[in-house]
């Protein structure tokens, strides 16, 4: 009996899968932020605030206007209005967190996928000018712009090197590789000038690039160690070892050095590739981030109107719907938080401090991301006070 | 369509409130204009108003942000959406 054939392993499909997990998260989180509704929990809230509005309505008392009109059912429609606008004012605001919350998770769910590739390592070394572009912080300069010029750079070096050491290239992946090596001479022609993602060819052919550099460089992963990293990884062990106190090996595990070795020239062309897939990578991040501060921003002022909105006008029962605000404004405050942290102590959006992922670091760009998002909304209270009756003015004549 | 309604409403309140004593609609204005007396019907309709306008910024905002698709994202559709493998694949050889 014969033993069932393997499925061929092609350096075009093992990274597909890779991708096709992360594509499938991506598809999430753009149903997340595209739908109205961006999860089944939404009908929770949906039918906590229906209950909510069952209890509260009766207890809604008259305004002022009701004194004045003379409504057949002795509700006017200016009461009905402020009826409305609060709870659907209560109910924006609660949605906007929920949204948050939920973005949040489908993106920490892609960036657990992002840390499985070998790519993380290359998040480590990437600019700190884009590992503020992926933090939770005021809308900043053109990001996109940025990312966009400093992968134009990263392809220029990664040119550069193959040019440099075009023939060791080849002689290090050996005859047996010839198609890989000339699929890398072929990627390495593509134009580094971004003046063709202005267009939808050019942008077609960013995406062909990316695309094929996956598959390369998945390729390469399965490669390591090249016989130069091993020979260099033995030459430094070696070296520590002689040392009267050696510390090798105690410092980073074999694999790791391994990853970030780079004796070779295909080692070191690996290194410059992974920063340019990882820079796209990071693009789509802050993609996802930017969605994250608008609907941030627009939490706080919605908070803001909320309160202005129920502090504008007596309306019974005001200090029942004070403390139901209360209790939205906790639930704003927690997911903010719980964003901020989470983001904080993310293993890849740790950009600029890789040592510290699963700790919250309490650094200026932290505390003052949590003063601007969560500083004015835990400001709130202080203004729901319910006023004493002295203090409205008898108008009404 | 109901806060549309209902503001036609509240108008129509407004305009009745002229007949049959003037007076009462002249305590109305009296009441609507004086903003910081915080028992203005029109503070609440603009903050409203205001919230309304965040609303709808954000809305437009976010689909603006939607119709980007940045290039890593575009990769793994089109990964999504090929074949499993194709005639492009080259066999993996054991390095050696």
């Amino acid at each position: 009996m014969s033993s069932p054939r393997k499925p061929r392993t092609t350096f075009r499909t093992a990274l597909r899968d890779d991708l096709r997990r992360s594509a499938v998260d991506i598809r999430t989180i753009r149903l997340r932020l595209f739908r109205v509704a961006p999860s089944n929990w939404a009908v929770g809230l949906i039918v906590a605030f229906l209950c909510l509005g069952v209890w509260v309505g009766p207890q809604f008392g008259r305004s002022l206007e009701a004194l004045m009109s003379d409504a057949p059912d002795g509700v006017p429609m200016f009461d009905k209005l402020f009826r409305l606008m609060v709870f659907a004012m209560l109910l924006a605001t609660s949605w906007g967190a929920f949204r948050l919350a939920v973005v949040w998770l489908g993106l920490r769910k892609c960036l657990e996928g992002f840390a499985r590739m070998p790519i993380v390592t290359a998040f480590d070394r990437l600019p700190p000018r884009l590992a503020r572009l992926t933090q939770l912080s005021l809308p900043g300069p053109a990001s996109g712009t940025a990312i966009g010029a400093v992968a134009d750079l990263q392809w220029l070096h990664l040119q550069g090197i193959h040019q440099a050491k075009k023939e060791e290239f080849a002689k290090e992946l050996g005859p047996d590789r010839a198609e890989l090596t000339e699929v890398v001479a072929d990627l390495m022609k593509e134009p580094a000038a971004q003046e063709l993602a202005l267009t939808s060819r050019g942008r077609r052919a960013l995406v062909e690039r990316l695309g094929t550099l996956h598959d390369v460089l998945r390729e390469l992963w399965r490669l390591e160690p090249m016989k130069a990293d091993v020979n260099a990884l033995i030459e430094g062990l070696n070296k520590e070892f002689e040392k009267p106190v050696p510390r090798g090996g105690e410092e980073a595990s074999t694999a790791l050095l391994i990853r970030r070795g780079f004796a070779g020239p295909v080692q070191l062309w690996v290194r410059a590739a992974e920063e340019y897939a990882g820079t796209r990578m990071v693009e789509y991040v802050e993609w996802v981030t930017r969605h994250l501060r608008e609907l941030a921003l627009f939490m706080l002022l919605s908070l803001l109107l909320a309160t202005l909105l129920l502090s504008s006008y007596p309306y019974p029962p005001q200090s029942l719907l004070r403390l139901i605000l209360l209790v939205v404004l906790g639930g704003t405050v927690g997911s903010l938080i719980f964003v901020l942290i989470q983001m904080n102590r993310d293993e890849v959006l740790r950009l600029d401090r890789p040592d510290r992922a699963g700790k919250v670091t309490w650094n200026l760009r932290f505390v003052m991301n949590l003063l601007t998002f969560v500083g004015p909304a835990a400001a709130h209270p202080a203004e729901l006070r319910v006023p004493r009756a002295a203090e409205i003015p008898l108008c009404v004549g | 369509m109901v806060y549309l309604s209902l503001s036609i409403g509240f108008v129509t309140d407004v305009m009745n409130l002229a007949t049959p004593d003037p007076g009462r609609w002249w305590l109305f204005f009296r009441r609507a204009v004086e903003i910081d007396s915080m028992v203005s019907p029109v503070l609440p309709l603009v903050l409203w108003g205001l919230g309304l306008a965040v609303w709808c910024t954000w809305h437009l905002r976010r689909i603006a942000l939607l119709q980007q698709r940045t290039i890593f994202e575009s990769v793994c559709r089109n990964r999504v959406e090929l074949p499993t493998q194709t005639s492009h694949d080259v066999p993996h050889r054991p390095p050696g």
